[in-house]
């Protein structure tokens, strides 16, 4: 089987004043054409950091190595030219924060056009043509005359569905979506995936979805895959993750989402502690000191990756002991 | 990862329990350009008061027969026209222009203080009158009123600082009206109004201690400009006048002989400049000090 | 739009007369123009009595700026004692002079100051980008006849001592030629530009790495636009938005007369007209510059509130 993205070995680094921060550490994942992978994991546990470095979004303090193949071309070695008609044609990218992701300068549909203008051999008519189109396609309504308005003037839904419009403008294979629905009113969030799931279907769409809140994918994803401070936790099908979770982690993760029920009287639980230093990280497992099954081997001995099931790895030493978890 | 560094580096320093003002000093110490400027401004302004009594000659000693030489051991800057030693005078000059700095600097920190606060806290056409007064004081080019009243006051240095302040208030006033107006719908500030504390009494006790930060850093940017606006005023013949001398109207008396001795006019300049230069990062060093949001450039 | 600059003009009318009310009364109260006749009377009563009656010295000085005003509302300024001539032929003429060195002061300030705060973001912490920080950081803190004084004492003194060579005149203006119009003008220019473009580069530059951190930039980045069209479609047209008010206080105050730069360079422009007018005390000439100022500082601002608002689309006037 052949992915469409095809990640090895994954480092990011930072340069600071304190020292070398670990960000991202020996990644590697792949994502098959027309899955919807989604990794999630707290702030700071590396998921946004492994989408920018792949899009090569990141200043110039990161250190990146690892390889990325996409479409069969390595994303890390290629130069930048080669890599500006990846961005926004074979790649769309989304952020958290549609409020301050649009230009407020510009119209929305120059913004989407210009998209389109730059990849594709096409009159600046043709380019807004196209962007009338595509805010069509995702759910703007009264897009012929909204074409013309300001960021300012959208609402934060709204800006969203722009920003999404914007990325596949061009019908790109693999959609980036760096939590897509954080900033926006719960209400307005799940319009918004819905509008990423009706436009993958139309275009047929690979999207790696990048999230903390394991309830919005629980729906939506068709692969998990877990991060904690920097490394890869656990990965396996949806329902596996859900069911036959391995990872302590994981488990502490999914029994912090609130109840949709909202059974009364039932608490709230929350990960104690705080993620380690990625400056100096101890030796251990990472997550040793917040982990309700930790051991004393659990501190000095780092756990591996390993296979536990069909298509399902974890990083536990205790995994077999422990089995899955409820 | 910003974040994620600064959980760190705090956990690391073990810092969590220094108060704000331990934690700003301890910003600013590790400012260095700050510390050798702070360092430096000093060794200037001591030099300003005390070098000149190291030297036999007094600062309006004429001695004609000793017109314009060059620096020796005897005239470490040389003497001018009519032989008066110019380091005494540099130093003199230096001395007077830190003097008005430092007055302009209290004085228009008081205005603006007071008038900013009367405005911020008590808002409507008291608020409007201030402003406007404000803003005609900007509409008017500077140097008229300057020149204006220079004329009439400002031949002494004392003169000249009130003329200034009556000028340089207006930033500050500014600066401290907008922190009050942010301040008083606070929470702990109609807690005060409830318990029946006074106007006075809440905006000092209450809202000015919130302002001290940004009227520090306006109070350094305001030295630099007073004593680049006595030098101008001087250059120009409308400020201090002589036989008592300044910065500037020492540039200005020596102006005539920039062809024979250029180095003689320049000197009192460089200490301008390095004056100004010192104050500009010091103003630097305490504003990344005292808001730890800014960031450093 | 209209009815908003109308507003705006007219609301600065009641600053503007208050302004110019005041320093008519801050000029005569602190000037005696009869010092010197005083001396010889009885002998010249007659001249005596002739700048009493031009200046209304008879009547308070709270009354005597409505004479003022009620001439200067039909157009007439009166007359420079000192230079001799109408207040308004000054003031085109010496306006004329400023405005040719300050036209071309503020483009060369302003272009650079662009270039300057684009190439420090493109590269910051490089090592031209700390010297170029670096000397923002020491133009600050040069006084502009500092400044002046070195150009002078640098292309008068010691270049000429070095080369035998004088390529720039120091002090006068010349329009024998074009030639000579260039080697008297290029000093108090470059006196202007390091002034402004100190303060303006610093301020451009700490918005633009403002800007090119922000997430629309990393938006156009991501949309695969070259990195050209991204800094100078994308961060700049939203970096200069802030700088467009910068730059009208400072073409505004350039246009009024630098009065130092001029001074020292001996230009025949406003700034050097104003020192004559403040020293005799000239209280026309002082009037007609200052209203001349004032209204350049207000026209520029509204200026700027117009450019403001057609850079950034979230701003409206009504």
């Amino acid at each position: 089987m052949t992915f469409l993205l095809d990640v090895k070995g994954l480092n990011v680094r930072f340069r600071t004043e304190f020292g070398l921060v670990h960000a991202v550490n020996e990644v590697s994942f792949s994502v098959s054409k027309g899955e919807t992978l989604a990794v999630v994991g707290e702030s700071g546990s590396g998921k946004s950091v492994t989408a920018l470095a792949l899009m090569r979004l990141l200043d110039r303090t990161a250190l990146i190595d690892g390889e990325a193949s996409f479409e069969g071309v390595n994303l890390f070695t290629m130069s930048e030219k080669e890599m500006q008609k990846i961005r926004g044609a074979r790649i769309g990218m989304i952020f958290q924060d549609p409020m301050t992701a649009l230009n407020p300068v510009f119209t929305v549909g120059d913004q989407i056009a210009e998209v389109v203008l730059i990849h594709r051999d096409c009159t600046k008519q043709e380019a807004k043509t196209r962007a009338i189109e595509m805010m069509g396609l995702v759910g703007i309504p009264d897009s012929r005359r909204r074409v013309d308005q300001y960021p300012h003037e959208f609402s934060g839904g709204m800006r969203q569905r722009a920003m999404i419009a914007m990325a596949i403008a061009n019908s790109p294979s693999l959609l980036i979506a760096d939590e897509p629905t954080t900033a926006l009113d719960v209400t307005v969030q799940a319009q918004v995936m819905e509008v990423i799931r009706s436009v993958q279907e139309s275009i047929g769409l690979t999207v790696m979805l990048i999230t903390h809140d394991l309830g919005l994918v629980a729906g939506f994803a068709d692969r998990i895959q877990v991060m904690y401070a920097g490394q890869l936790v656990e990965t396996a099908e949806r329902d596996r993750i859900f069911y036959e979770t391995r990872n302590p982690y994981t488990r502490a993760l999914l029994d912090s989402i609130p109840s949709q029920l909202g059974v009364p009287g039932t608490e709230l639980k929350t990960i104690g502690g705080n993620p380690p230093s990625l400056l100096s990280p101890p030796p251990g497992c990472l997550f040793q000191p917040r982990c309700v099954h930790a051991t004393e081997d659990c501190r000095m001995t780092r756990p591996e990756l390993k296979s536990v099931g069909q298509n399902h790895l974890s990083r536990c030493l205790r995994s077999s002991d422990l089995g899955v978890l409820r | 990862m910003t974040d994620l560094v600064d959980v760190n580096s705090r956990e690391g320093l073990g810092a969590e329990s220094l108060s704000f003002g331990r934690l700003a000093l301890r910003r600013f110490v590790r400012h260095r350009p700050a510390i050798v400027s702070l360092f430096l401004l000093i060794l200037m302004v001591l030099a300003f008061f005390f070098a000149g009594r190291l030297s036999n000659f007094a600062f309006d000693a004429v001695d004609v027969t000793k017109r314009l030489e060059n620096p020796s051991r005897e005239h470490p800057f040389g003497t001018d026209e009519i032989g008066r030693d110019l380091f005494v005078r540099t130093m003199l000059g230096g001395q007077y222009s830190v003097r008005v700095a430092l007055q302009v600097s209290l004085l228009a920190t008081a205005i603006g203080t007071i008038l900013g606060a009367i405005a911020g806290y008590f808002g409507r056409w008291v608020d409007t009158a201030i402003s406007q007064m404000i803003n005609l004081i900007l509409i008017v080019p500077a140097l008229i009123v300057l020149a204006v009243f220079a004329q009439r006051f400002g031949g002494s240095p004392v003169g000249l600082a009130l003329v200034l302040s009556g000028l340089l208030w207006t930033r500050i006033a500014r600066v401290v009206r907008g922190v009050v107006m942010q301040y008083k719908e606070q929470e702990f500030v109609l807690a005060a109004k409830a318990v029946g504390a006074k106007p006075g009494r809440i905006v000092a006790r209450h809202i000015l201690p919130n302002v001290v930060g940004s009227v520090l850093v306006e109070i350094t940017l305001l030295l630099g400009t007073a004593i680049v606006l006595e030098s101008t005023l001087s250059f120009l013949g409308l400020g201090v006048q002589p036989p008592i001398p300044t910065l500037g109207n020492l540039i200005q008396q020596s102006k005539g002989a920039i062809d024979d001795a250029p180095l003689r006019v320049l000197l009192p300049g460089f200490f301008v400049v390095f004056f100004v230069l010192f104050i500009n990062f010091l103003g630097d060093g305490l504003r990344d000090a005292l808001d730890p949001r800014s960031k450093r450039q | 739009m209209l009815t908003y600059v109308i507003r705006r003009v007219l609301s600065t009318i009641p600053l503007l007369i208050g302004a110019m009310y005041l320093v008519h009364v801050g000029v005569s109260a602190t000037s005696d123009p009869l010092a010197s006749l005083r001396l010889c009377l009885p002998r010249c009563q007659e001249g005596y009595d002739r700048v009493v009656e031009i200046y209304e010295l008879d009547r308070s000085i709270w009354v005597r700026p409505f004479a003022w005003f009620g001439d200067a509302i039909r157009g007439d300024f009166g007359k420079s004692e000192a230079l001799g001539e109408p207040v308004g032929n000054v003031l085109l003429e010496r306006g004329l002079n400023t405005a040719m060195m300050a036209i071309p002061a503020f483009l060369i300030s302003a272009l650079l100051a662009v270039l300057l705060s684009v190439y420090s973001a493109r590269r910051q912490y490089s090592k031209t980008d700390y010297v170029l920080t670096g000397f923002s950081f020491l133009g600050l803190a040069l006084p502009t006849f500092f400044v002046g004084l070195v150009l002078q004492v640098f292309w008068g003194v010691w270049f000429p001592q070095w080369t035998g060579m004088k390529p720039f005149y120091t002090g006068s203006m010349r329009t024998g030629s074009v030639l000579e119009l260039l080697q008297s003008i290029t000093l108090p220019v470059l006196t202007l530009v390091i002034v402004s473009v100190a303060a303006e580069s610093r301020f451009g530059r700490a918005n633009m790495l403002e800007i090119i951190s922000s997430d629309y930039v990393r938006t156009a980045r991501a949309k695969g636009l070259s990195e050209s069209r991204v800094i100078w479609k994308h961060a700049l047209r939203n970096a200069m938005i802030p700088l467009v008010t910068l730059w009208a206080l400072d073409f505004a105050a350039l246009l009024s007369g630098s009065v130092i730069t001029e001074t020292i360079f001996s230009w025949p422009g406003l700034g050097p007209a104003f020192v004559i007018a403040l020293t005799k005390p000239d209280l026309d000439l002082v009037m007609g510059i200052t209203i001349l100022a004032a209204v350049i500082a207000i026209v520029f601002n509204l200026i700027a509130d117009l450019l403001y608002g057609w850079l950034d689309p979230r701003i409206r006037f009504d």
